[in-house]
């Protein structure tokens, strides 16, 4: 390893293409950079965004100056997508689409049964190759965030990384980073100093992540739809916008009435009493006949409906689609000004995690070419910061560090196996009663007490026992939703009725109100 | 909170080796699970079988092993079922069967359990240089456009999530050879095509050539049955083995 990667100036969080854009802009204006993320960008989750039609819409770069900073990098995204091999061709209503894709025709990769998100990760991936070989970049796979460490100015120290492979825990110091992913935004919040203690400016981005959870991106409870014929899932996901409006559910095939009767939210992970061997969660693909997308006929929600038939030529109110439970982390949390910085000095965000980014903008997510955009834009404005050093060996850095270890520790250790799953069900089966349907159910601030309390019963694992690192990962979400609960409850952030707002959240997001 | 109802219950014995890392001590560790049995139902994956032993109460910790989507996209989960390469994801226990032995992969250095090392394979994907040269991001200078079939045969065909399993499969591959797999090979093919793909091209199928590449393969075929995503393998290694050897013959006459 040469001098330069020993010593990264800038920290991109995520292997979206959102942050591997920005990790490639920022090594292209001679940053040094280090990649962290989770899953390699060539094995990236293929699930998430939907890049095979793009509107130009202007909602989907939000409003403000940040809005229009990420409108006017869409040409540069599209260009970038071209030389990887990836044009992009502009189609009926103002869409854009991948001209890639198999047989002759510019095809819709979603019903393709390829998928966008991961052929273009990958290929940006490899493009990241050619700065790694220069010393420029240094990646870090099977890594998460799990914490960032700011000072009492509110200036970024640095990133707790937990190891997803060993389970160790890694502090980085960084006076600069990028998260582009979702799920850290559960380790924005985790457990810092309370909310409301002055000078601790991360609480500002707790609040104001709490605001937008209380907005209704609650949760994601992502689901992969199959088309009714299709053997292979649709690489999309849907799901945030309201938490849970269209979500997976086992259902009983026919019941009476037609009316498909909500189970239970799949069990993932049943814990055993006793001795008893554990019982198989709802499995993946196990019964897909018994599992249907359930979308609820409200008219708030008839524009997603729609958009859904717009986009894969099916009706979900009309054609029940089969889906794949995947639980995954949430979306939506920091709200971000019109550099795309966040309150802590120095973390800057992009993608999914920013505030409205994906929930207000569009269905499955963010388009590609928006989320490409976004990450040139934003790594582009980091560019010009100059990072200052950090001393590795700060106190505050270790002393982060050896929490999150005693963290991780408990999370492996002592919570209850398969409760952090079974809440992420009840939190979206009460979001739903209570923000969607309006009917009675149980209150979603009840469930998040809950969360919030894990891991505080009586263990139930035997002593030795220790959890896989990827359950204690998916704790460390769960920690995060409850904190910024508890942090939106102690900035006293009204929850706001209606899950999916469509006044004022188009016009407030990005560069708004801060 | 309810389950799913099932009419009976069956038992499924884990197997695998407790390893803390390539030179750690290994132990043969059993985890029961229990499947239940409803009407209809598929069999349950293996990694649902491991989610569930992550689940449950037993005094044995859970096996270590990368997931991913779980839905065979992503290839984490390659590992070894019953001695077969494949993922843990899409193989399926069937009805009557009780106990599974689950090994990490061989090609690799095993990290932890069930979890091993691919950063080889991914230095012998980057050894081949398998991108796009840029001189920079926003050279102004248009890239030359590839044909419509070029972009959709090569987006079509770029569909390698790395996970290894060519290279567990490939009799070829082991300690005492050179030959890196069908998966860099592959990746040779996918940069070629089109105008982009012959910047860089020579270089390429130079860093193919030989043991390491192409020559190391002796046409087994049993990548192109071990691959999750079905890629055309064999045909990849003939198409950039021609290659090669055109370049060779090339060479030869000073061109």
């Amino acid at each position: 390893m040469s001098e330069s990667t020993a010593a990264p100036e800038i920290v991109v969080c995520g292997a979206s293409p959102a942050a591997l854009a920005a990790a490639l802009v920022l090594a292209d204006r001679g940053r040094r950079v280090l990649l962290v993320s989770a899953a390699p960008p060539e094995r990236i989750l293929p699930t998430w965004t939907d890049g095979a039609l793009d509107w130009d819409d202007p909602l989907d770069a939000g409003g403000g100056a940040f809005g229009r900073r990420l409108a006017a990098a869409r040409p540069r995204a599209r260009r970038l997508l071209e030389r990887i091999g990836l044009p992009v061709e502009r189609g009926e209503e103002g869409s854009v689409r991948l001209l890639a894709g198999p047989g002759d025709e510019p095809r819709r990769f979603a019903l393709a049964g390829a998928d966008p998100e991961s052929l273009v990760a990958r290929r940006l991936a490899r493009q990241l190759a050619i700065p790694a070989r220069d010393g420029q970049l240094r990646r870090m796979d099977h890594h998460l965030p799990v914490a960032f460490v700011s000072d009492d100015e509110g200036q970024l120290l640095g990133i707790v990384l937990l190891d997803l492979r060993g389970g160790g825990l890694e502090a980085v110091p960084a006076s600069l980073a990028l998260v582009a992913d979702g799920d850290p935004f559960a380790a924005l919040a985790a457990p810092h100093p309370a909310p409301s203690a002055p000078g601790a400016a991360l609480s500002a981005a707790v609040a104001s992540g709490a605001a937008w959870q209380a907005e209704g991106a609650l949760l994601v409870q992502p689901v992969a739809l199959r088309a009714p014929e299709g053997d292979r899932p649709l690489p999309t996901v849907v799901g945030l916008l309201g938490a849970g409006f269209v979500e997976e559910r086992p259902v009983v095939a026919d019941a009476a009435e037609g009316e498909p009767t909500p189970e239970s939210v799949p069990d993932v992970g049943v814990s055993a009493e006793g001795e008893a061997p554990p019982v198989v969660p709802a499995l993946p693909e196990a019964s897909p006949a018994r599992r249907r997308l359930v979308f609820p006929r409200s008219a708030a929600l008839a524009p997603f409906a729609e958009a859904i038939r717009r986009r894969f030529g099916i009706d979900p109110r009309e054609t029940p689609l089969a889906v794949t439970p995947a639980v995954r982390g949430f979306a939506g949390g920091v709200r971000v000004d019109d550099r795309g910085e966040s309150s802590i000095s120095g973390l800057f965000a992009v993608g999914e995690g920013v505030a409205g980014f994906a929930a207000d903008a569009r269905l499955p997510g963010p388009s590609l070419v928006a989320s490409i955009a976004a990450g040139l834009a934003v790594g582009e404005e980091m560019a010009r910061f100059g990072a200052a050093a950090v001393d590795p060996a700060d106190e505050r850095l270790e002393a982060a560090r050896e929490r999150e270890a005693a963290r991780v520790d408990r999370w492996a250790t002592e919570a209850r196996p398969g409760e952090v799953a079974r809440l992420f069900g009840r939190l979206a089966d009460a979001v739903r009663a209570h923000e969607v349907d309006g009917r009675p159910g149980e209150e979603p601030a009840a469930v998040l007490e809950a969360i919030a309390a894990l891991g505080s019963g009586e263990p139930s694992i035997p002593e030795g026992r220790r959890l896989p690192v990827d359950e204690v990962a998916l704790r460390a979400r769960a920690e995060g939703i409850a904190a910024l609960e508890q942090a939106r409850r102690t900035v006293g952030i009204p929850r706001r009725g209606g899950a999916i707002a469509g006044d004022d959240s188009f016009g407030s997001f990005p560069g708004g109100a801060r | 909170m309810s389950r799913v109802p099932s009419e009976s219950v069956r038992t499924v014995e884990l197997r695998f080796r407790r390893c803390d890392g390539p030179d750690g001590e290994a132990r043969r560790v059993v985890v029961p699970v229990a499947v239940p049995i409803g009407a209809g139902d598929a069999d349950p994956t293996v990694a649902a079988l491991l989610l569930a032993a992550a689940a449950g109460g037993g005094v044995e910790s859970p096996p270590a092993w990368e997931r991913g989507c779980l839905s065979g996209r992503c290839g984490s989960c390659a590992m070894r079922i019953d001695g077969t390469p494949a993922l843990a994801c899409t193989t399926r226990v069937a009805e009557g069967v009780r106990r599974i032995e689950l090994e990490p992969l061989e090609s690799f250095p095993v990290v932890k359990d069930l979890v091993v090392d691919r950063s080889s394979l991914a230095a012998a994907m980057e050894q081949v240089e398998p991108w796009v040269e840029l001189d920079r991001l926003d050279d102004a200078a248009p890239p030359p456009s590839p044909l419509p079939e070029e972009t959709a045969s090569s987006a079509d065909l770029d569909r390698c999530h790395g996970c290894g399993l060519c290279l567990e499969a490939c009799p070829q591959v082991s300690p005492r050879s050179r030959f890196s797999g069908a998966a860099p090979v592959h990746a040779v093919r996918v940069a070629g095509i089109g105008p982009a793909g012959a910047r860089g091209e020579r270089r390429r199928l130079e860093a193919t050539t030989g043991e390491r590449g192409v020559d190391g393969c002796a046409l087994a075929g049993q990548c192109e049955r071990a691959c999750p995503e079905e890629i055309p393998l064999v045909e990849s290694i003939a198409a950039v083995f021609r290659k090669v050897t055109g370049a060779a013959v090339a060479r030869l006459f000073g061109r």
